[in-house]
């Protein structure tokens, strides 16, 4: 899949995913984009990308360089170069409710990944308990991760909860006809 | 992978929730517990203990026919979580206008007071056998 990316003001790509990483000046809330969203993202926001920036020790979120250049620089107002995927998309996703819990620069932190709680809890009470409750134990581990700034765990952390969800609700629904012609039999 | 919702996407999957919600609605509300059609717990065949889930069908017809009592004496735990999972799936929906309320719910001890709290009720249910 190739990416594209705003840094500066500047569009780059199309890029492979690996290519972000060497990126200057690339960080949690540069906007990127690939092909099957709908609108601009950011890297903080997209898993696989902020696993491979978080890869590098240098590219902490929150880190000064970026929030100075942010701050002179808001977005919404700017021009984003001679972008094909049209700047009035871009411009319009940015500051509107898509992204209004977002804080741009400073704490240009990435939101915390989705801990699949609400389905943990359905999957442990109604599918397959044991594997509902590695469900919650991963959804656990997700915040505290994210708090202590260790976005790869908590992104890590998501994925594990979300497969454990599916596992369950999986396994429950291979057995539930089963059951249904065995409790039909045996009455 | 983590996909980025937009509010269509959430709008979407709300629907889809809501549709699949009232599909189950209409089917437990209209076939009885009796019926043998209902899917039995594999937990409780291997072992013939009830799991944390074991009586939520049950509930789950009692409440759609009104009578509260009943559902709670089949699974009051499942009850309990019913406020519980809209309340998380309310956060999940508007966690950029109540960022807070997110975090509290995802807090860890807030999820493991949770995870005890189920297999408590499971131990307790299974020594006073309701």
């Amino acid at each position: 899949m190739k990416y594209w990316i705003i840094i500066d003001n500047v569009q780059r790509g199309p890029l492979e995913l690996e290519e972000l990483a060497s990126q200057p000046g690339i960080s949690f809330s540069t906007p990127v984009w690939h092909e099957g969203l709908s609108d601009w993202s950011t890297a903080g926001a997209l898993p696989e990308v902020a696993a491979v920036i978080s890869g590098q020790p240098r590219q902490q979120f929150g880190g000064q360089p970026y929030g100075q250049a942010y701050t002179q620089q808001p977005y919404g107002q700017q021009a984003y170069g001679q972008s094909q995927y049209g700047q009035q998309q871009y411009n319009q996703s940015y500051g509107q409710q898509q992204y209004s819990g977002w804080q741009p620069p400073g704490d240009g932190q990435p939101k915390m990944p989705n801990n699949y709680l609400a389905l943990a809890i359905i999957a442990t009470i109604c599918c397959c308990i044991p594997t509902g409750i590695v469900a919650i134990i991963y959804a656990a581990k997700v915040s505290p991760a994210y708090m202590r700034g260790d976005y790869a765990a908590a992104v890590e952390a998501s994925s594990k909860a979300q497969l454990w969800v599916i596992v369950s609700f999986v396994a429950g629904l291979i057995w539930a006809p089963f059951s249904a012609i065995f409790s039909l039999f045996s009455m | 992978m983590q996909p980025v919702l937009t509010r269509r996407g959430k709008l979407l999957t709300v629907v889809a929730v809501g549709i699949v919600a009232v599909a189950i609605a209409i089917a437990y509300a209209s076939v009885e517990p009796s019926s043998g059609y209902y899917p039995r717990c594999a937990f409780k065949m291997l072992t013939g203990l009830s799991c944390p889930g074991c009586g939520s069908q049950r509930a789950i017809h009692a409440l759609l026919q009104g009578d509260f009592r009943a559902a709670i004496g089949f699974n009051a735990l499942f009850i309990a979580e019913i406020p519980l999972l809209l309340l998380l799936g309310f956060s999940w929906l508007f966690r950029d206008r109540f960022p807070r309320l997110g975090r509290v719910l995802s807090n860890q001890f807030f999820i493991l007071v949770i995870l005890a709290t189920i297999i408590i009720w499971t131990i307790v249910r299974n020594i006073f056998d309701f």
